[in-house]
């Protein structure tokens, strides 16, 4: 074997090495290339306790300011209609306006509609206010939101922006009046439809006419503070457009990554990569208020429950057993313990929701109470009982259900959690679809009232009427109709209220807590805070 | 053929790395022998040793460093005793590993066997089926596997199983091949045994060492896969003490109740290191007379 | 036996090239034949790849629910079935799939809107460029730490690092990018931890993906090149007073390198499945972030492209490390002679 050939062999080899090197270099060139928008975020070697990267160019007004956030998913497009709560509205709540819009207290106020009057019960006129317009130059105006609508309630639109259109596909038809006024038309009367379209965000009709979803999805236009310079499901980049009727946003750039795993977010905010961080574990609060951070649990928590299925006989159709197990578990203690003490236990609307109401308490923690009221429905032994629930979707919520079941074992209640997948499993069992139904006896259930904020949201799944029906009192079924039918808020208010006060004595399920989204950021943000399910960074601003 | 290594050795069967240590086999075996006595004492004494029922959550005791309160090892988000959580581990981690490897083999091993006896389209089948399986992401597997038959045992141990038996249809496949070419089996087919007897009888001797060797390393990878799967969603049943669930959750306390994570990481470690320990001691007890041919 | 029966042994899909014995004159011949002979093979192996995902698919659960989220009316999940063909019979759906996957077309993503194949594409070269390092890793590490620890196994330190190497074996990946960030990103901040910045950023997710194969390719090492270094031939080259540097270089590395080349193409695609969890950790916006989004939402035309991307892949660099066997190991040339 020649010396000569081997040492071709090994050149060869190096070749390849080189190549390999070439490609990593070369690639990750092109990707920082086409990387737009300045990143004036700290190097990672900034200390972590000290204020944002920005700060240190104090007086200097010119420099550019930029915010980076951290998020635990970003939304799969610059379309705005794919989603109707986290992560979706955080980022599309910079870009886009509705007509209205839901104020952190539950009230709707104008956004692109400066007023609206009923017609009639099931005819609504909004004024659309003049003189505004899109980032890209196009009026909004009738005609604007006449074709957004258009778009939205087309047979192609209800279904491939089914999750934005369901809460709103009972209007019939939108119509230009004139040039400031839309006509909107609904089959039955709807008090709530000013609530419900403040998801159905305008976009400019020319532009997306011509780009069409695909491209609206990588370059979205709309008339909020900010506009986006690049949009992927990585990485979303934003900058400030000053044209926008909101308010001038005093920072220039937001940056949104997708930061998949909990551990990581903290750590990329503690290293100073990004100045605020979404979904961050309540465990994490110590450590990072100690590192200086600003906690802010923020936004409209979900009612995280255990629905009891009372339909198919058993221990559970007893309202005395299913009022024991809202005796048993002791709500306060696993808010203090898992969720930093930062949340409301046991209830059924989560505070801020219309609905709300401070004096109606949860069930106490009262294991003894619930033996008796276990004892009066005959089963004085506890009994077994199988739960289907998913879990990874908020914070702790794993610890939660497992902790609800320490409890449950203490009064003689055996629970198996069985984990089962939302989308393969949960969904179709929920909603019965193809035969698929329930194997156990009650399910985990979590709900928020997006976009009406608004009690009456989760009503239809304990109505005797849902499509995989598991509830039914026929007391709440009357209440329930009688809310939906009323068309003045005062009268509605009255109803939902005894409609709470039927379900809070017959209870369908094991309320346990409201769930906690919990943001971080570095202490140089000033005035971040989560409306419902917005952020509304024009008003967000970094201190020197 | 004399000169060239045996394949198997190339894609990584004879991984003997302890064997290094120590040229004498029974050191190792010893060694091995003894991590496995630990193993089973653990499984089956560690509760007890622990002081703590492995259940039992206390909410006011959460994430007590080691030490506090008899906790040896302290306790994790909701105040269960650490040690009794890994030590009953030992009973739910060790199983899926055992009989996952055990799925892999089987699957792996008629694979192989028959892709390798057989020529023509049979092979040709089988062994584009072992590209195909070589080259399908294990998520899309795992989801469609839990999707089935749910989180559970049971499904990690198909999920398991099935992400690995490649690795042994590709190394029974190799060997057989070769051992096709030996006198003694030739002979036997010349004699005119059946098919059948050939296989059970003369490739079966001849393909166990390889076999056993090959099983020891898989177990102790997918002990450490159910990690990952764990970290995906796609692990044990949720509040089940398995060593992947305890390390997935333990990521977010690594900096706060680090215990969490290296308790169960050193359980995981011992199984690893027992496992290995006594695939190379079977190895250099049989090396010489088997793999290296 | 000749020495490409020891290529084709290696990866079995290469048993039926036998014919082509790769002759000393004629390397890249049998090379271009090789790679013509394997693209057959890669069709035969998407088509099972797709059809196999196709069906595996439609058991993970019902898109049209996803989209319509849990206030579903029966109205609007027969709206969005029948929009996505999904109404159709399961025979019919795979057929039309087929159909347009051979034109190249996936579909368009249910989430994005975007043609699948456009979007998966996108996020390829993140991740290949992410496994190239993690590949060049492993290899540099085996060159040196690996050949070093197998060459004197016996020596203490070298003792104290394959305990540490079999140690490392029992440690999940996650928690190694984890400790990686919180020493270089957070306590040090020396190195970045999130996205894709320029090349600093490929330093920390590249040692983390490389952990994933890292300890079983140094094992396989200095297993090889303890092993070739007690071989009849390489003590007969010392005996005669070759040095011992020599012999390490000429004989026992090649030798031990086919090893752990072989080990790094059978093992691409588990590689690649680390990267589900690297690019989780680090944000790298590769496809293994894709995918795990694309099947949370029941995204099928994300996942049956992505799928089929990561196939190509693997298959392609299982094909070029086939054909590295004959250029690295000098005793299959030199018994070609």
């Amino acid at each position: 074997m020649g010396t000569r050939r081997r040492t071709t062999t090994w050149m060869v080899l190096l070749a390849a090495f080189a190549m390999v090197v070439a490609a990593c270099s070369s690639s990750t060139d092109d990707t920082t290339t086409t990387t737009v928008a300045p990143t004036t975020t700290a190097a990672p070697g900034t200390p972590t306790t000290t204020a944002a990267p920005t700060t240190t160019a104090a007086p200097a007004p010119a420099e550019p300011t930029s915010l980076s956030i951290a998020m635990g998913i970003l939304p799969p497009s610059g379309v705005p209609w794919t989603g109707a709560g986290s992560p979706g509205q955080y980022v599309w709540s910079n870009i886009f306006d509705a007509l209205t819009y839901v104020s952190p207290d539950g009230t709707v106020t104008p956004a692109l509609a400066s007023s609206w009057t009923n017609v009639d019960p099931t005819t609504w006129d909004f004024t659309i206010a003049d003189g505004r317009e899109f980032s890209n130059g196009e009026a909004i105006d009738a005609d604007a939101v006449v074709a957004t609508f258009a778009v939205l309630l087309s047979e192609d639109g209800r279904a491939t922006f089914s999750a934005s259109v369901t809460n709103y596909a009972f209007i019939d038809s939108v119509t230009k009046v004139d040039d400031t006024t839309v006509r909107m038309v609904t089959a039955t009367p709807q008090v709530l439809l000013p609530n419900a379209i403040s998801l159905a965000y305008i976009v400019p009709p020319a532009y997306y006419a011509e780009v069409g979803a695909e491209g609206f999805a990588t370059a979205p236009i709309g008339s909020g503070p900010y506009t986006s310079t690049s949009f992927s499901d990585q990485k979303v980049e934003l900058v400030a457009w000053d044209g926008s009727w909101r308010n001038d946003p005093s920072i220039d750039t937001l940056e949104f990554l997708n930061i998949n795993d909990p551990a990581a977010r903290v750590q990329a905010l503690q290293s100073g990569q990004v100045d605020v961080a979404q979904s961050i574990s309540p465990d994490q609060l110590d450590v990072l208020a100690a590192d200086g951070f600003t906690l802010f649990s923020g936004g409209r928590g979900s009612a995280m429950s255990l629905a009891l299925i009372a339909n198919d006989g058993g221990p559970l159709a007893s309202k005395e057993v299913r009022q024991a197990l809202n005796h048993a578990v002791d709500k306060q203690t696993i808010v203090d313990a898992l969720l930093a003490g930062l949340a409301t236990g046991g209830v059924w609307a989560t505070p801020g929701v219309n609905g709300f109401s401070e004096a109606r308490e949860p069930y106490p923690y009262d294991p003894d109470l619930a033996k008796e009221l276990l004892a009066t429905a005959g089963f004085a032994d506890g009994f077994d009982m199988v739960a289907e629930i998913t879990v990874g979707s908020f914070p702790a919520d794993a610890d939660i259900y497992e902790a609800m079941k320490g409890y449950l074992a203490d009064i003689g209640v055996n629970i198996e959690l069985k984990q089962i997948d939302f989308g393969g499993d949960w969904l179709p069992k929920f909603l019965g679809r193809d035969g698929a139904d329930w194997d156990g006896d009650a399910f985990g259930l979590s709900w928020n009232s997006a976009p009406l904020i608004d009690a009456i949201r989760p009503f239809g799944f304990f109505s005797c009427g849902w499509l995989n029906e598991f509830f039914c009192d026929e007391a709440a079924e009357a209440l329930i109709g009688e809310v939906n039918g009323a068309f003045d808020v005062a009268t509605r208010n009255a109803l939902l209220e005894d409609l709470l006060a039927v379900t809070y004595d017959n209870p369908s399920a094991l309320w346990l807590v409201e769930t906690v989204e919990l943001w971080a950021h570095d202490a140089a943000v000033q005035g971040f805070s989560v409306d419902a399910f917005n952020i509304r960074f024009e008003d967000v601003t970094l201190s020197g | 053929m004399t000169d060239v290594k045996p394949d198997v050795e190339r894609i990584g069967v004879t991984r003997r790395s302890i064997g290094m240590l120590y040229r004498n086999m029974s050191g190792l075996l010893i060694a091995g022998t003894i991590g496995a006595v630990i193993t089973v004492v653990l499984a089956i004494w560690g509760v007890q040793i622990s002081g703590f029922d492995p259940a039992q959550q206390s909410l006011a005791d959460r994430l007590l460093p080691p030490g506090t309160d008899g906790h040896i090892f302290g306790t994790d988000q909701l105040g269960r005793d650490v040690f009794a959580r890994v030590a009953v581990g030992f009973r739910w981690s060790v199983p899926v590993g055992i009989l996952s490897a055990a799925l892999a083999c089987s699957i792996g091993v008629v694979t192989g066997l028959l892709a390798a006896w057989n020529t023509g389209w049979i092979r040709s089948a089988l062994t584009r089926l072992m590209d195909i399986a070589i080259s399908f992401p294990y998520l899309v597997l795992a989801v469609a596997i839990v999707s089935v038959v749910g989180h559970g045992f049971w499904a990690l141990v198909f999920t398991l199983g099935l992400v690995s038996w490649v690795s042994f249809a590709r190394v029974v496949y190799a060997e057989t091949l070769k051992l096709k070419e030996r006198e003694y089996l030739i002979a036997a087919r010349l004699i005119g045994n059946s098919t059948f007897r050939i296989i059970s009888r003369y490739l079966a001797r001849g393909l166990r060492h390889t076999i056993a060797v090959m099983y020891a390393f898989i177990f102790a990878d997918l002990l450490v896969a159910e990690a990952g799967l764990s970290f995906l969603g796609l692990g044990a049943p949720l509040g089940e003490p398995s060593w992947g669930n305890m390390l997935a959750t333990s990521r977010e306390y690594l900096f706060i109740a680090p215990w969490m994570m290296y308790v169960p990481a050193a359980a995981v470690i011992l199984v690893v290191l027992t496992a290995n320990l006594l695939g190379d001691g079977l190895i250099e007890r049989w090396g010489r007379g088997t793999i290296q041919n | 036996m000749t020495a490409s029966s020891d290529v084709e042994q290696s990866v079995p899909a290469s048993e039926e090239a036998g014919a082509d014995l790769p002759t000393e004159v004629s390397y890249w011949r049998y090379a271009l034949r090789q790679i013509g002979y394997r693209l057959g093979q890669l069709i035969i192996l998407l088509i099972g790849v797709t059809t196999l995902l196709f069906f595996l698919l439609r058991l993970t659960g019902d898109p049209a629910l996803i989209l319509v989220g849990d206030l579903a009316s029966e109205e609007a999940i027969a709206q969005v079935r029948s929009f996505y063909g999904l109404d159709r019979p399961i025979i019919v759906q795979y057929f039309l799939f087929l159909g347009q996957a051979v034109q190249l077309n996936f579909g368009t993503s249910l989430q994005s809107f975007r043609p699948a194949l456009e979007l998966v594409l996108e996020h390829l070269p993140a991740t290949l460029v992410l496994a190239a390092a993690a590949v060049s890793i492993n290899i540099s590490a085996a060159f040196t730490f690996g050949v070093w620890l197998g060459y004197r196994p016996e020596r203490p330190e070298r003792r104290v690092g394959l305990i540490a190497v079999l140690i490392s074996q029992g440690i999940p990946g996650f928690v190694v990018g984890l400790i990686l960030i919180q020493f270089f990103a957070v306590k040090w901040g020396v190195l970045p931890s999130i996205g894709i910045d320029g090349p600093k950023s490929l330093i920390l997710p590249a040692i983390t993906l490389a952990s994933f194969l890292l300890p079983r390719v140094l094992r396989l090492t200095a297993s090889n090149v303890d092993q070739a270094m007690r071989r009849d031939y390489v003590r007969t080259a010392r005996a005669s007073g070759a040095r011992s540097g020599t012999v390490l270089r000429r004989h026992a590395m090649p030798n031990a390198m086919i090893g752990t080349v072989a080990l790094i193409g059978v093992q691409f695609g588990f590689l690649l499945s680390g990267s589900l969890i690297t690019e989780s950790l680090f944000a790298w916006p590769g496809i293994g972030l894709l995918l795990i989004e694309a099947v949370r939402g029941l995204d099928y035309p994300v996942v049956q492209a992505s799928v089929a991307v990561i196939a190509v892949l693997v298959f392609v660099v299982n094909m070029i490390t086939d054909l590295l066997f004959p250029l690295i190991d000098p005793r299959l040339r030199s018994q070609r002679a």
